[in-house]
């Protein structure tokens, strides 16, 4: 990081542990707070860099598209076989709530 | 909810009718299929599988929204929609969100009020849909079916004012997709969905209230209740001078009232980003205008020929227009029978002819070639010139529709032709007079109504062939003799 780095852009360490599922302790909010703030700092800067005009995605000739055919899908076992649980051709999750 | 007007908005998923899925070549006909049985890497969320959009599923979201009037983006890009959900094997939706596809436009409804508005639309977006779970106490189960299949996510303004409004914009979206060809439309199987937002304020205020969200409405008649039920409650916090809370609510049909779900203190966060996966999405502007050229003429507009040029009413003229084989059958039918002959015909296919139509639902729009349309109209020009009277042509109908043959055929097979000669229903007249001494000596007594039974005897024992002016003619001579 230099020194003249922009500030960090706002954000609330809380938050985004919560939506990570992340249990952080005090000293652990407070390290990823200064270690986030610093990335954050960085990308900041390189939106500075002049690269001219463009959309977010860039230019050139956009993505192949595909005929609308159906092709072969994976027999099910194969499609089943990594899961951690299953059950009648289901994978099974423990049970969830909106 | 007096003093009180409710906004609502409309966000519909619609499943777009293609073959196969919006990313992969999986089958999208996901119904009836054993689960996880139309899955591949890519709708499966595996490492390293990469998506490829389906150009069918691109093309009938551009259809839709030059349909609806909207501005189509000749670049845009897809982008990641993430979350943390077991319907979602990648932990992201593909989905569009700053440079939606389509944006603008608007969708002419009829409300219950017989007026007429134009509903704006905010976007219309390309999505993917999400796998299914069926939840249990202490299980949930996935199916990745369906997970993949082709989405547009079409977003009104908050331009509707009641329950009926809400209900007729979405029944002039279904009969809109279902007019392009690209959805089925049909919210029984999920292919049309509804999230509503809805919020009230003060008549005469031009803010907008906190808006409470009410998700997966999944029939019209849900839609109108929900809004209905949610207004009244919203308005009655409001009264008491209660805070209302930004929140997600479901309907619960049985009850027929809404129950909290969630409460959004903040928009969710689902980090959206281009998907790194996909360069962007670039038409052609030659390509989207052959589109637009390539439009059928649409429900508003064939109504309007049908009051215009037709002349017909503009009820005649919206039942006509309910689907476009329905359309396409009319207007061939008004050609063939020519002018004059419109609420005729009109008449013939709203009503007999729909009854025999939804006698058979199987048949769906097949019912159109069961009668062609130059046939009808042969019955209609019968019916005119007095031939058939208006019930035996309904028998003629009836056995057009289980024959195939025409109405001059049949007529002439049977002795279905109108007796209108008035030496053969002179003789039908006596024997009826002789058969029914009591009305004869009611009406001989002063009873006029009782002509009236006799004449009702007279067209039963002609099985309604009887023309009706002349056989009042006939009795009343008859009986005026019997009198002298």
């Amino acid at each position: 990081m230099t020194p003249t780095a922009p500030p960090s852009p706002a954000f609330d360490i809380d938050a985004l542990a919560a939506l990570a599922r992340l249990d952080l302790t005090a000293a652990e909010r407070e390290r990823f707070r200064a270690q986030l703030g610093d990335v954050l700092a960085y990308v900041a800067q390189l939106a500075e860099a002049p690269v001219g005009e463009g959309s977010a995605v860039g230019q050139g000739a956009g993505v192949r598209l595909r005929d609308d055919v159906v092709g072969p899908s994976l027999p099910r076992a194969a499609a089943l076989a990594n899961a951690a649980d299953t059950l009648a051709g289901y994978f099974r999750v423990p049970p969830m709530r909106e | 909810m007096e003093g009180f007007e409710v906004v609502v908005g409309i966000e519909t998923h619609v499943q777009i009718l293609t073959r196969s899925k919006m990313f992969c070549g999986c089958g999208a006909d996901f119904a009836g299929a054993e689960p996880n049985t139309l899955v591949c890497p890519v709708c499966l969320g595996l490492p390293g599988a990469l998506p490829t959009p389906n150009a069918a599923a691109i093309a009938a979201a551009v259809t839709t929204g030059l349909a609806l009037g909207g501005e189509i983006r000749p670049r845009t890009w897809f982008e990641r929609k993430n979350y943390h959900y077991p319907d979602l094997a990648k932990g992201y939706q593909i989905s569009q969100y700053e440079a939606p596809l389509c944006t603008g436009g608007g969708l002419e409804v009829v409300g219950a009020d017989g007026v007429r508005r134009t509903v704006g639309l905010e976007r219309l977006h390309l999505e993917e849909d999400t796998a299914k779970l069926i939840h249990a106490p202490s299980e949930t189960l996935l199916d990745f079916n369906r997970s993949g299949v082709p989405l547009m996510e079409i977003v009104s303004q908050p331009d509707m004012r009641s329950g009926d409004e809400a209900r007729a914009y979405l029944e002039a979206l279904r009969q809109l997709l279902r007019w392009l060809g690209v959805s089925t439309g049909n919210m029984e199987d999920g292919a049309l969905r509804a999230d509503v937002n809805i919020s009230v304020r003060r008549v005469g205020e031009t803010r907008l209230g906190t808006k409470i969200e009410i998700k997966n409405l999944n029939s019209f008649a849900a839609a109108k209740g929900a809004i209905e039920h949610e207004a009244e409650r919203l308005a009655g916090m409001a009264e008491r001078g209660e805070t209302i809370v930004q929140s997600t609510r479901g309907w619960d049909e049985r009850t027929r009232t809404t129950f909290a779900q969630r409460t959004k203190e903040a928009a969710d966060d689902y980090r959206y980003f281009p998907e790194p996966d996909l360069p962007p999405l670039v038409l052609d502007a030659g390509w989207i205008e052959a589109r637009r050229a390539a439009l059928p003429a649409l429900p508003a507009a064939r109504r309007a020929d049908l009051t215009e040029r037709w002349q017909l009413s503009d009820d005649e003229a919206r039942v006509l227009t309910r689907d476009r084989a329905t359309a396409d059958y009319a207007v061939a039918a008004l050609v063939a029978a020519g002018p004059g002959a419109s609420r005729a015909v009109a008449g013939w296919i709203s009503g007999p002819l729909f009854a025999l139509a939804n006698a058979e639902p199987a048949l769906g729009e097949g019912w159109t070639s069961k009668v062609p349309p130059n046939a009808l109209a042969e019955l209609a020009a019968l019916v005119a010139d007095g031939t058939l009277t208006r019930s035996v042509a309904r028998d003629v109908l009836s056995e057009m529709w289980s024959t195939g043959r025409r109405a001059a055929e049949i007529a002439a097979g049977g002795a279905r032709t109108q007796i209108s000669g008035s030496d053969a229903l002179g003789a039908v007249v006596d024997e009826v007079l002789a058969a029914h001494p009591k009305p004869v000596a009611d009406w001989l007594g002063g009873k006029e109504s009782a002509s009236a039974f006799l004449l009702g005897q007279v067209m039963r024992a002609t099985g309604g062939q009887a023309n009706a002016a002349v056989a009042r003619d006939v009795l009343d001579k008859a009986l005026a003799r019997r009198r002298a």
